[in-house]
């Protein structure tokens, strides 16, 4: 899919429904572009996790989030733009580059994401003066401040109305030891589910008292996986920073995604069934980490990759 | 309507007597076809026996047409060598008058439809059964064309033509009248294609395509062509069906058709005039619970009694927009057979077949019973066995990876199966028999733009505007051609073709900013394609945040007024994107001030204000992410972080020497205490401002004065 068509798309149109994200999402996906669809909710979580746009998933709503640099964390002395990317903004970032000695552009180009726009500099005001040339936001450095103010469980918690369980939809439990969903003939055990309701699933936490409650989904994964003690985030150092893994069935919730994707500005990569965040200082995995009530794991080399032989060289 | 102008109501049924001569036949004709309020609407001059009793008011059907046929007879000279010299020489003089009074004629013109009307009833389209049919109703025997018909009826008809159009200038409606490929009778039968019945059901046809009343993007070549696929299947007469297949009834046709569109409310009706409404199958899937519900257009009323065949009787009842409450019955019995429900006006059907899709209805809460599947979205389909095979390779071909057959359950019709999670984005590449029909995805009932990345419009009222590069895709309905392609032209450039079912992008044409027209056989559609502005901010940038509170445990989203929050001290934090917004202090404490230095110095220094503030970092290995192939940066700088607020940033290249650079301008902080905090670290401090070091200009008064301080301090 063109991920970059996408974010030019968020970009232009700035606001709209889940449901013309999802259609205009959809036709990009069917374009013979060869590059793999993917759903639109994991686009669109993406794009939320890189500090492209929020979501509203309640009111099905999304908007385009405000254009920012910011600097990186140990990252050579580059800068990243995050938020809303029209096409006439790059343009004006490559003529204000253009016309510098201290500054330069490089974009990568991501499968899963759209390019990633780094802004190498010598220092931080010449980043903060090309902020004021086009007019957006500057800031020292997101991840840092983002994983300063990240809610706990508890404060997720407190904010989910107690509903009850949705009527004649289909059900799944989330097993916290294998990370899956599994077959639920009936909600109430304590426990995580997921009813396919009408437009999108709905996820109910149960802690064993009688309510259960409203809750978005990886805070509910978050949730389970703390009642269950079941730790899964890992973090590894690389000098003065590190590396973040988190399992793909265990997504981080938005805030605390995007304060480890914001340390470099990439969508997470993926390996054995772990996204794995680059360039994350140790400092802000704890963050991260103690507020959704997980205990880092130093990152387990020995892991046996998804696929047949891997596993079974790593037995041997 | 077209061809009576408000065949519903009796024109002469306002007490005055049935028509018995040429002349009140003459006026009444006129009164019943040419109104003021057809003015510019083509029309069409239908005349059945049903129509012949309308005009005439009362009677009975016999007795009109044996009335109009008395009538014209009183205008013949039967033995004569033109047996219509009197109505000819009449027409004359009308014209020679200026044309200006109602043409006397008509009642002639309305006998000669009569027999095309007849004769399309029963088939054979021959100009020997038409005038044999003529024959029959002047009750007159002979073959062939009668004496005079040649020379009298196409000059009729050529004044009833200038009459409409030149003289009224349409006012009155205007002409369908086309003497097609027959030179004499073809003016009659060019008005007899579709009999008053027809004209009913066409409400079925619009609604078939999607179309909703006042729709301006369809026009009278696009209905001509749906018509032409539909009027075979469609609850037509025979002669309507006949016509449909003739190319020389397709002007008239089209008038026909532009006319009843214009005219139409929304509504569909039934053979015996009842508002038509469907019946559905909706479907939970956990525990699997099926039940029927019947539509409730606009207009029906919300409780209903209604009989079905066999005699029973039920309310409906409605309690959600859109649908009646849940249906009793047998769900086998109805997807079997069918289902007809009536009542007095109205009228509920559920066709029996063999292939049920349902999609999600957010309205009734359940999987609902649809015409066919929509691109990109998941249906389910109930199968009869029968056609399981079918259907399971056809989705093996086309369908998106993930549907599935559902075990076999009690709480499923016996015979049919249950498959979930079907989604076909892409339209077949080959033809698909009717049976299968449904499965084939569609975006409408006719020609459609549809995907594309739409953008809000930027002039009221208008819309199809789409993001240059974003252009939508032209949707073709499956009864667009029967030919092998249709091209697809964009404005005047062909840019493909594609069959029947079919769909083509536009993006990727690099087509200019603008308005854009599509054509697509008869079908023409509009789009716009813009380019933002560059000084135009993104409309509803940073509209959603996350709303966080600062409270006495970290932060949290509950408002502050909330009985679960009583622990909030501060106040709203707004985290959109990347951009946080909050007062200072309600936000955690700024992180320590981090230096960017050159890599490949052979030392470096952070000097602070006071004395013994140093820190002689080191670069470190350069993060490895950085090489990583995908990323392929250059680590030009490190991080360097200290403590102490950063005055002076030094680093010492091997070939030029020391260079420093001005951080925060702070003035120097020199004192004993100072000094003996760390004699190392003062020492280097101290140091630091002997050297002779490269620096802007700006920085070098204050530069002096920590030199001095220094020299002081020693």
């Amino acid at each position: 899919m063109n991920h970059n068509l996408m974010l030019t798309w968020v970009s232009e149109r700035g606001n709209g429904s889940w449901v013309g994200f999802r259609e205009a999402h959809e036709w990009l996906s069917s374009a013979s572009d060869g590059v793999t669809g993917s759903h639109a909710s994991t686009t669109a979580r993406m794009l939320s996790m890189l500090g492209y746009m929020e979501i509203d998933w309640h009111e099905r709503r999304w908007a385009v989030a405000p254009t920012v640099l910011t600097m990186l964390p140990e990252a050579g002395g580059y800068a990243l733009l995050a938020g809303c990317r029209t096409r006439p903004l790059m343009k004006r970032v490559r003529e204000i580059v253009d016309g510098t000695q201290s500054l330069i552009v490089e974009v990568r180009e991501q499968a899963n994401a759209p390019s990633t726009v780094f802004i190498g500099c010598e220092n931080e005001d010449d980043v903060a003066w090309l902020a004021s040339e086009l007019g957006v936001a500057f800031v020292s450095s997101v991840s840092d401040q983002l994983s300063g103010l990240l809610p706990s469980l508890l404060a997720y918690l407190r904010a989910s109305p107690p509903s009850p369980a949705p009527r004649g939809a289909e059900s799944v439990r989330f097993d916290a030891h294998t990370l899956r969903w599994r077959d639920a003939t009936d909600h109430d055990a304590p426990g995580l589910y997921r009813f396919e309701v009408y437009g999108r699933p709905e996820y109910r936490w149960r802690s064993g008292a009688l309510l259960a409650y409203d809750v978005d989904y990886p805070v509910g994964i978050y949730l389970e996986l703390s009642r269950q003690k079941v730790a899964v985030l890992e973090h590894g150092s690389d000098g003065r920073t590190g590396t973040l893994r988190c399992p793909v069935g265990a997504p981080m919730p938005t805030l605390h995604a995007r304060a480890a994707a914001l340390c470099n500005g990439m969508a997470p990569r993926r390996e054995n069934g772990m996204d794995v965040f680059v360039n994350v200082p140790e400092l802000i995995a704890r963050r991260i980490a103690s507020s959704l009530s997980q205990t880092l794991k130093p990152i387990d080399d020995r892991r046996p990759a998804l696929g047949r032989r891997d596993s079974q060289r790593w037995r041997r | 309507m077209g061809d009576n102008g408000g065949h519903n109501e009796h024109p002469n049924s306002s007490g005055t007597r049935p028509p018995t001569t040429y002349e009140q036949w003459a006026a009444l004709i006129a009164e019943h076809f040419f109104r003021p309020e057809n003015d510019g609407i083509p029309i069409v001059l239908y005349v059945d026996d049903e129509i012949v009793a309308a005009i005439a008011g009362s009677q009975g059907v016999a007795n009109a047409v044996h009335s109009l046929i008395s009538a014209v007879r009183s205008r013949l000279h039967i033995n004569s060598a033109n047996m219509f010299s009197r109505i000819r020489v009449e027409a004359l003089d009308w014209s020679a008058r200026g044309k200006r009074e109602v043409p006397p004629f008509t009642p002639a013109i309305a006998l000669a439809t009569l027999a095309a009307a007849r004769m399309a009833a029963e088939g054979e389209m021959r100009s020997t059964n038409y005038y044999r049919r003529f024959w029959e109703l002047l009750g007159l025997s002979g073959s062939g064309a009668p004496p005079g018909y040649g020379d009298t009826f196409p000059l009729l008809w050529r004044y009833l033509i200038e009459w409409l159009d030149d003289v009224h200038r349409g006012h009155l409606g205007r002409s369908t009248i086309a003497q097609g490929s027959w030179p004499f009778i073809g003016y009659s039968l060019s008005q007899t294609v579709m009999k008053r019945s027809d004209h009913d059901r066409l409400g079925e046809l619009f609604d078939a395509m999607d179309l909703v009343p006042g729709d301006t993007e369809v026009n009278g070549e696009e209905l001509l062509v749906a018509y032409q696929w539909w009027a075979p299947r469609g609850p037509l007469s025979s002669a309507a069906r006949h016509a449909a297949a003739r190319p020389e009834c397709a002007p008239q046709l089209q008038a026909i058709l532009s006319t009843e569109f214009r005219l139409w409310d929304g509504n569909t009706v039934d053979e015996h005039g009842n508002r038509l409404a469907s019946v559905h199958l909706a479907m939970e899937l956990s525990p699997i619970e099926m039940f029927l519900i019947a539509a409730r257009p606009r207009g029906f009323p919300a409780t209903l009694g209604v009989a079905s065949d066999d005699g029973a009787h039920t309310t409906l009842r409605s309690t959600i927009d859109g649908w009646y409450d849940p249906l009793d019955g047998s769900i086998t019995e109805a997807l079997t057979s069918g289902l007809l429900l009536q009542a007095s006006g109205f009228t509920f059907r559920l066709a029996p077949a063999d292939l049920i899709i349902l999609r999600q209805d957010m309205g009734v809460g359940a999987w609902v019973s649809v015409r066919e599947v929509q691109p990109y979205t998941t249906h389910c389909a109930l199968v009869r066995d029968r056609l399981l095979d079918k259907v399971r390779a056809y989705l093996t071909r086309y369908a998106e990876s993930g549907w599935q057959l559902t075990a076999p359950s009690r709480r499923l019709p016996a015979g049919w199966t249950l498959i979930k999670g079907i989604a076909v984005s892409e339209p077949p590449d080959a033809s698909v028999g009717d049976e299968l029909a449904a499965l084939v995805p569609a975006v409408k009932g006719r020609v459609a733009l549809a995907g594309g990345l739409p953008m809000p419009s930027l002039i009221a009222g208008s819309h199809n505007w789409y993001l240059l590069g974003g252009e939508p895709d032209v949707w073709v309905p499956r009864w667009s051609s029967a030919g092998p392609a249709i091209t697809v032209s964009v404005d005047t450039g062909v840019v493909g073709s594609l069959v029947a079912g079919g769909r083509l992008r536009l993006a990727g044409h690099a087509l200019l900013p603008g308005p854009h027209e599509v054509t697509v056989g008869s079908s023409r559609r509009h789009f716009l394609t813009v380019a933002p502005p560059a000084e135009q901010a993104a409309n509803g940038e940073g509209q959603l945040a996350h709303r966080l509170y600062r409270s006495r445990d970290g932060f949290t989203l509950a408002p502050p007024l909330s009985k679960e929050n009583a622990s909030v001290v501060g106040h709203q934090v707004w985290v959109t994107g990347a951009l946080v917004s909050a007062r200072d202090d309600d936000l955690p404490p700024p992180p320590a001030e981090v230096i960017r230095l050159r890599r490949g110095a052979a030392e470096y220094r952070l000097i602070g204000a006071v004395q013994g503030q140093v820190l002689l970092p080191t670069p470190g290995r350069e993060p490895a992410w950085l090489r990583d192939p995908s990323v392929r940066l250059q680590a030009n700088f490190f991080d360097a972080v200290a403590t102490f607020p950063v005055v002076w940033a030094m680093w010492r290249w091997r070939s030029t020497g020391w260079s420093v650079r001005l951080i925060n301008p702070l003035e120097p902080v020199v004192s004993a205490n100072n000094a003996r905090a760390g004699d190392d670290l003062s020492s280097v401090w101290s140091a630091s401002f002997d050297i002779d070091a490269r620096s802007k200009e700006d920085a070098r008064e204050l530069w002096s004065r920590y030199a001095a301080a220094a020299r002081r301090s020693r």
